[in-house]
């Protein structure tokens, strides 16, 4: 993935807000950022899967960035937004509280992520940046959305197409 | 395994697999028909084709085998063997060998395939000693390089003529078996083509033809036989030859093996070994080459991967949602300005586009259809292992072979259809002897049927066996504590029958190595349900038993209903839906935490759609103002409640992707015009989840009323 070879140098990220952290994801995952809106909700899916979205005549997954994080869930309002990456060839968008802004960050200011929670193999995250005045913290989309995580495992494709 | 080329291979494989098939079918048919000589003939043809392109590629143990299944055959066709069960059983192992041979080729393997069993089972079905069964070393007859090599002056000769620029020709003459005449064919071939260039060498030579050694083939070595057809015209005018193929001796490289590998100056068309079968000879030499023509041309066809299909597919899915929106779209201008010229060329080009978009989505369609015939035809095979080991005597009738449907169905309704195959014959069957005691005919007849009917193919299987009993089937259910004696009594007979779908079930009274999977016939439903089919099952005691499939003709469209419910939008596949209409609350009754709806003296099961998919709908807040969608998927019909009906419309299916995986309930997601997504239902799940939970409430509410 995009994200491991560029540990080494500097990366791009696209800086958003989720709560009151500030996360990063790699702007060549980032296909696209729009308005909150058009989410068709499907039952019986995960509790983080929002809904579905029409992304240009594709259907594509919507999920709830804070509730995979554990971040208090607040009312959406004109700065929330869709993040579409792509992920394992698959768009799926992020709803995240705002996204601030493109950065650049140096290798050495980027700290690998406390081994504690690697330990415990629930880390969401890949390490963190430090910028100025403020702590990035890098997200890991291969154990946001792969088949690491236990309660979201992508089944195969049941597509009925 | 010998150096080949990747493509070569490809060809190869993709040549024995039509040849397999091909046997795999007519081998079957020649235990029925075993005196019909075209039938043998083809069969014998196909094993040689086998055996020849083989051994020309270097497999030898497929050679091999495939030569002691052409002799076993040359015997049948001449009459000297009768064709027996064990004879059939014979071919059938040595086939399935074959297939196993190919499978290992295709991973790149060289076979570690043991050859000799089949062999001798050929053997003995044939009334062979046992050790005459040294087949492994057959070898075929492509040998006549390493003759060549042997011989230093035709070595010499050979390599004069080509450094003279000088054209050496190989010429391969298979004459037809068992014809007394061999010697002097080889001989009539030998003078024939002296009089196009100059025989060097022949295997068996000249001298041994004279001797009676001749056997049905024949070598040639000929420097200037300038033109190839013209070599193998005038050898297939010959009476009595079964078989030429002509090749140019490619160069320096006279080894056995580098030979075919050089690519070199060969003519890929020389190479083919022409084989015209028998109507083709002693035709003008002309109308054969025409055949010969004809033949190679039926070949091309184009192998295109499926993925590369699907994403065209889903281009066109949406070019399809972008039409009904660009129509929209321009009727809304066009009721907006309605003088305006542009918008009337927009509206006529909007028109024209509309047209090729459905031709371009009805092409695609069309290019993913298959013969359903390419699914029955595995399945005559399949027929008669299951009557051999179970000792029934089974034909099985197949009709509709060339009716079209979408692959992506075939391949879902494949393991379905032969798991019901298999209970037809494990379980719906008599033995012989209870079919005779019964006064029903031996063989018993299976019969499997595709046809056209409103957009859908239906497929019947019927078979002629002993049945289901309905009174059994109350009993079995009892018994497995699916339920209880009362509610078993009250069921009418239909419904008992169709107690067979239910998980857990089963007939028999021992499950069989041959349908005791731990499965029933409830994953039948399950599968069909799974492509948006229908199963149906009609019985009738001591007559036989009847399974109807209803298929959608495709997976990617359908004919949808919209309906509302809370904040969404959602399809039921037209094929589910009964009847709609309002819903009148005083027709619902609460019983046992479930609803039921009392409509037309009948009691179905209710189901809130709100309910169902959490979409905050309040269901009309006592279902005032609500509708009903009254859908059948298994053995009852439901009714669902909705806030509102909408139109019907063509959907096209889309994925919910492969992080969303499965929802409960949910079949997949749709774009309208609009570009709002709507979410199809998967009917199947829905009745099953309300049938499980209010079967009680429905069966006490009927038993009140």
């Amino acid at each position: 993935m995009a994200n491991e070879e560029t540990a080494q140098d500097g990366r791009h990220l696209v800086v958003f807000r989720l709560g009151n952290e500030a996360y990063g994801i790699d702007v060549r995952t980032t296909r696209e950022i729009f308005h909150l809106q058009g989410i068709t909700h499907v039952p019986n899916a995960p509790e983080y899967v929002e809904g579905v979205i029409n992304l240009r005549g594709k259907v594509v997954p919507v999920i709830d960035l804070r509730k995979r994080f554990g971040v208090e869930v607040t009312k959406a309002t004109t700065d929330s937004r869709i993040v579409v990456v792509e992920y394992d060839g698959e768009d799926v968008g992020l709803i995240v509280d705002a996204v601030e802004e493109v950065l650049t960050v140096e290798a050495d200011h980027v700290a690998a992520a406390p081994e504690v929670t690697e330990q415990e193999g629930t880390s969401l995250t890949q390490g963190f940046a430090q910028l100025d005045d403020q702590l990035v913290i890098l997200v890991d989309m291969e154990t946001v959305l792969g088949e690491k995580e236990e309660d979201s495992p992508p089944q195969a494709r049941k597509a009925a197409a | 395994m010998p150096d080949i080329d990747p493509e070569e291979l490809k060809v190869f494989l993709q040549e024995v697999d039509e040849q397999l098939q091909l046997l795999d079918q007519d081998i079957i048919r020649l235990e029925k028909e075993p005196d019909d000589a075209d039938l043998i003939q083809e069969i014998f043809r196909a094993a040689h084709t086998l055996k020849g392109s083989s051994g020309m590629l270097g497999f030898k143990k497929m050679a091999g085998l495939t030569h002691v299944m052409e002799d076993t055959l040359d015997r049948v066709r001449g009459g000297k063997l009768a064709v027996s069960a064990e004879l059939i059983d014979s071919l059938l192992l040595s086939l399935d060998a074959l297939k196993a041979m190919t499978a290992g080729l295709e991973s790149g393997e060289e076979s570690t395939f043991e050859i000799e069993p089949m062999v001798a089972s050929l053997r003995q079905a044939a009334g062979d000693e046992p050790e005459a069964a040294a087949g492994a070393d057959v070898e075929p007859r492509e040998s006549i390089a390493a003759l060549v090599a042997e011989d230093a002056e035709v070595t010499e000769r050979i390599e004069a003529a080509l450094a003279d620029d000088s054209t050496v020709r190989a010429v391969h003459i298979a004459i037809v078996k068992g014809t007394e005449w061999a010697a002097v064919r080889c001989l009539q071939s030998l003078n024939e083509l002296s009089t196009l260039g100059e025989v060097i060498f022949s295997s068996p030579s000249q001298e041994e033809i004279e001797q009676e050694k001749a056997d049905s083939h024949l070598d040639v070595i000929i420097i200037g036989g300038e033109n190839p057809d013209a070599l193998r015209d005038i050898v297939s005018a010959i009476e009595d030859i079964e078989h030429v193929s002509v090749e140019t001796w490619a160069g320096a490289s006279n080894s056995t093996d580098e030979r075919k590998a050089d690519d070199g100056p060969v003519d890929d068309e020389e190479q083919r070994a022409i084989d015209l079968g028998p109507e083709a000879r002693g035709k003008e030499p002309r109308e054969q080459l025409e055949m010969a023509g004809q033949k190679i041309e039926t070949l091309q066809s184009i192998r295109v991967d499926i993925d590369r299909l699907d994403v065209l597919m889903n281009l066109v899915g949406e070019l399809v949602i972008d039409r009904t929106r660009i129509a929209q779209l321009s009727r809304t201008l066009r009721t907006q300005y309605r003088d305006s010229e542009e918008i009337e060329a927009l509206s006529q080009t909007c028109t024209h586009i509309e047209k090729i978009v459905d031709e371009l989505n009805e092409g695609m369609m069309g290019v993913r259809m298959l013969p359903i015939g390419t699914l029955f035809s595995k399945f005559p095979r399949l027929v008669r292992d299951v009557a051999r080991t179970t000792g029934k005597a089974v034909d099985l009738v197949t009709e509709g072979e060339g009716t079209e449907i979408d692959r992506s169905v075939i391949e879902k309704i494949k393991d379905p259809l032969v798991h019901m195959l298999r209970n037809a014959v494990d379980h719906g069957i008599e033995s012989p002897e209870e079919r005779e005691a019964a006064g029903k005919p031996t063989p018993a007849q299976v019969y499997l049927s595709a046809q056209h009917e409103q957009g859908n193919i239906i497929l019947t299987l019927r078979d002629d066996g002993k049945g289901i009993d309905p009174q059994v089937m109350r009993a079995n259910a009892v018994k497995k504590g699916i339920l209880t004696a009362d509610a078993a009594e009250r069921l009418s007979d239909a419904e008992a029958i169709d107690l067979i779908f239910e998980p857990g079930f089963s007939t028999a009274a021992k499950t069989t190595n041959v349908s005791g999977r731990g499965v029933g016939m409830d994953v039948v439903r399950s599968g069909v349900a799974a492509v948006n089919g229908l199963v149906k099952v009609t019985s009738e005691v001591g007559k036989g038993t009847t399974f109807t499939l209803q298929l959608p003709l495709t997976l990617a469209t359908f004919r949808g209903l919209l309906v509302e419910s809370g904040n969404g939008v959602y399809a039921f596949p037209l094929s589910y839906v009964q009847e709609t209409g309002q819903l009148d609350p005083a027709d619902v009754d609460a019983i046992v935490d479930a609803e039921v709806l009392k409509r037309s003296g009948d009691v179905l099961p209710l189901l809130r759609l709100g309910d169902a998919c959490q979409n905050g709908s309040a269901n009309g807040d006592g279902l005032r103002d609500q509708f009903v969608v009254i859908v059948k998927a298994g053995d009852r019909p439901v009714a669902i409640a909705v806030d509102a009906l909408r139109e019907q419309q063509e959907i096209v299916v889309k994925s919910l992707g492969s992080y969303i995986g499965q929802a409960d309930n949910i079949a997949g997601a749709s774009i309208l015009g609009d570009g709002q997504v709507v979410l199809i239902l998967d009917v199947a799940s829905l009745v099953k989840e309300v049938a499980q939970g209010n079967r009680r409430a429905t069966e006490l509410e009927r038993s009140i009323s």
